[in-house]
């Protein structure tokens, strides 16, 4: 079983819709996918109509009082499930803090799935918490979007550096732009900085800025689903093919 | 996973009427309470599937192969779909063929790795064709999420010109929304007309009178308590031929080797039988129709020995060791022509007015006396006890295999252990014959002993005739010139093994003989058969 995980210290960047499109092309490629919504804010349960609620909320879950299989929803694509968000993960960081090994837990929440699953991908909080600890120990591969914009490097640099004071082994680090308006000379030029900066650390592929990504709110279903020539729904396949062939 | 089995629902019973409920009556009742949307339509054509002996049914499996359009002709793309009798979800494999065909006529794959085991060697055969409209539909809570899909299949039997058969409707339940799917299944069972629990398609099918291969009843080959003699004798005789006549098409067009296995089998039973027990026949009808049987057998022995060894071909080339195993390829070829050369006198044989002769008045003989012990011209016999006739019978074989066992010993010629082998199948036979009327735990302590010697013999036998055929078969090579040197030293070798194996097989049946002839199994021969 992989785990890739969307994650980002900052919000806004297109964590949940990274996680959301490219768990669709992944399950479409024939591994068996699970996406698990650890974000109270629920955006990824919310595009596949999935009610916001775990069973035993994240208290149950975390005591493993109530394991993450009997939450399991199936999507209405095939090979594709969702352990969904609940707005009980608010107090996730407390509720990993009075467990044991509290920064492996989630870790451990996983593997306990066993081999129903190729592939789990986290939609991840933004922040840098005991959940992002959690994450940083569980990925095998962080994909982190930036926005093309100096801000937005910096916040790549703390995530780095984050990553760098956490003990034991590191997931691989591959970040990629996303909301890229080409037409502006800003994103431009910070892309081209970020990667002189970042050399084997930023993936080719980006993600344009488009009305098509707000449609996913309101229909509800990826990008490749339903516009699946569009420009986003291409470039989230190029993404997906990155990540897999780096694997 | 959902933990609920996929439950189907039958719109109709098996010839659907005027007053079987509509798709648009089901589709009413689930939007009480949800949004039903449909999908695509798609016709296919499909293909139900099973070995002769219904191999995959007595397996718990069930097996289509699902083709898209409706084109019935030469070899279609298509899905084969593996049904499991516990329900979990269905293995599918992408495969282009035309049925009948073997294993080896298919791609590995998912659903073949299932069918090895059950299949083994014998064809997978169609047994009912099914033209499809197909559609899937979701079933939508209040967020528009699919919560439940259907499966609506909507059949026609194209073994029977095309008759419709009642649609059927299958609850394919989403992982997390068990209660859903619950909900949606008690909503369509309450529809009237509907049925739950349906039989299968296959089942449907042969409930409307079309033949449906493994679903007739077989007459049993068994004598039951309280027969008369006669009548048991005549209707076990019966069974045979019916047995050897359902394989007679299979053998001539050669879908797989067990059917000509089978009719040997039939046919080997039933000259057995006439020599056991067909004296209590009038009319001289043992007298008359065992050389018949004989011919038959006779005619159907050269074939069957080359498919022994074309089956066994690989593991008998891989077990060389002085040699390759493709030293042995001429000896393939070789085989393969003399199969198709014996092949096409098998098929005069079975095409002959003497065979139809055979089976036409065999049957016409016993019929009458199956039914009620009266030969065909009238006049019924004294009936007679068919306990007391398998006491004398059983106790007659018996001796005549305690008799071989006094005179045995490791110095016997190859010729008293081959007469050793034949009572002993006698033996056996005379044990089956009368089993229905056999104490149960005394019989299988019997069998049991008879069974480990008989292997042993059957070794034995099998190691002669495999090095006497090779011989043969190198001659003939040499005298075709089809014979390179370094096969006949392979076959030369495989001789020798065979050799060693009968020697090997010699001196484990008299090991054996000595566990069968015992007073304890005598005990047991005399007070083997129940009073009726």
């Amino acid at each position: 079983m992989r785990v890739l995980a969307t994650y980002h210290i900052k919000g806004g960047v297109g964590k949940s819709c990274t996680a959301v499109n490219l768990s669709y092309l992944a399950a479409r490629a024939g591994l068996r996918t699970l996406l698990w919504d650890l974000d109270p804010q629920a955006a990824a349960t919310y595009l596949f109509r999935v009610r916001p609620r775990v069973r035993g909320g994240g208290k149950g879950l975390v005591k493993g009082t109530h394991p993450a299989q009997d939450s399991i929803r199936g999507t209405d694509f095939d090979g594709l499930d969702l352990l969904p968000a609940d707005f009980t993960y608010r107090g996730m960081d407390l509720l990993l803090d009075d467990a044991k090994r509290p920064t492996r837990r989630l870790g451990q929440l996983m593997r306990a799935l066993g081999d129903e699953y190729d592939l789990v991908m986290l939609d991840c909080p933004p922040g840098a918490s005991l959940v992002s600890e959690n994450i940083l120990h569980a990925a095998d591969t962080l994909l982190v979007p930036l926005i093309p914009t100096p801000l937005s490097l910096r916040a790549f640099d703390q995530l780095t550096e984050f990553a760098e004071t956490l003990p034991g082994g590191k997931p691989t680090i591959l970040a990629f732009f996303s909301m890229v308006d080409r037409r502006r000379s800003l994103h431009r030029q910070a892309m081209a900085e970020f990667s002189a900066q970042l050399p084997g650390q930023v993936c080719p592929v980006s993600i344009p800025s488009s009305a098509i990504v707000e449609q996913m709110t309101a229909r509800r279903e990826p990008v490749p689903a339903f516009a699946p020539r569009s420009a986003v729904a291409l470039a989230y396949q190029q993404l997906w093919k990155a990540v897999a062939a780096a694997w | 996973m959902s933990s609920l089995l996929r439950q189907q629902f039958l719109l109709g019973g098996p010839v659907p009427g005027p007053d079987a409920p509509g798709l648009d009556t089901v589709r009413s009742a689930i939007e009480s309470r949800y949004r039903v949307v449909h999908g695509p339509r798609q016709r296919h054509l499909r293909v139900w599937l099973d070995t002769f002996d219904c191999g995959l049914r007595s397996a718990g499996l069930s097996l289509a192969h699902v083709a898209e359009g409706e084109s019935r002709r030469s070899a279609r793309p298509g899905e084969l779909v593996l049904a499991h009798a516990d329900g979990q979800a269905p293995t599918r494999q992408r495969v282009t063929a035309r049925w009948p065909t073997t294993l080896d006529g298919l791609p590995d794959g998912p659903v073949l790795g299932w069918l090895r085991r059950p299949v083994g060697i014998r064809a997978l055969l169609p047994l009912a064709t099914v033209r499809a409209t197909a559609e899937e539909w979701r079933i939508l809570d209040d967020l528009d999420k699919t919560v439940v899909r259907l499966q609506v299949d909507q059949p026609a039997c194209v073994d029977a010109e095309d008759r419709a058969l009642p649609a059927r409707v299958c609850v394919l339940p989403v992982r997390g929304y068990d209660k859903d799917a619950a909900r949606v299944a008690r909503l369509i069972a309450a529809t009237a007309g509907v049925v739950s629990d349906p039989p299968s398609e296959v089942e449907l099918i042969a409930s409307t009178g079309v033949t449906v291969l493994g679903l007739q009843p077989r007459p049993s080959a068994v004598i039951r308590p309280g027969q008369d003699a006669v009548q048991a004798v005549a209707s076990l005789l019966l069974a045979l031929l019916e047995e050897g006549e359902r394989n007679v098409r299979g053998t001539i067009e050669d879908v797989d080797t067990e059917f000509l296995h089978d009719l040997r089998v039939s046919v080997r039973r039933t000259r057995s039988a006439l020599r056991l027990v067909g004296d209590v026949l009038p009319d001289g009808l043992a007298r008359r129709f065992g050389p018949e049987f004989k011919w038959l057998g006779d005619l159907t022995t050269p074939m069957r020995d080359l498919d022994v060894f074309l089956l066994d071909f690989d593991t008998l080339a891989a077990s060389l060791t002085a040699c390759p195993p493709t030293d042995l390829e001429p000896f393939r070829v070789h085989l393969r022509k003399q199969r198709t050369a014996q092949r096409r006198k098998l098929l005069t044989g079975l095409r002959s007015a003497r065979f139809a002769e055979i089976t036409s008045e065999w049957r016409a003989a016993l019929e009458p006396l199956a039914k009620d012990g009266s030969p065909a011209g009238g006049g019924r016999g004294e009936p007679s006890d068919t306990a007391a006739l398998a006491t004398r019978r059983i106790k007659r074989a018996w001796r005549r295999v305690a008799n071989r066992h006094a005179t045995i010993t490791g110095d016997s010629p190859a010729e008293t252990i081959h007469d050793l082998r034949k009572r002993c199948k006698e033996l056996r036979y005379v044990l089956e014959l009368f089993s229905g009327i056999c104490a149960n735990k005394p019989y299988r302590a019997i069998v049991g002993d008879l069974k480990r010697l008989q292997d042993s013999l059957g070794r034995f036998q099998d190691a002669e005739v495999h090095r006497d055929s090779l011989r043969s078969h190198a001659a003939a090579m040499m005298t075709a010139n089809t014979a390179s040197a370094p096969a006949i030293l392979a076959m030369g070798e495989l001789a020798a093994r065979f050799d060693d194996r009968q020697r090997e097989a010699a001196s484990d049946a008299l090991g054996r003989m000595d566990g069968l002839v015992t007073e304890a199994n005598w005990e047991r021969i005399s007070t083997l058969v129940r009073s009726a």
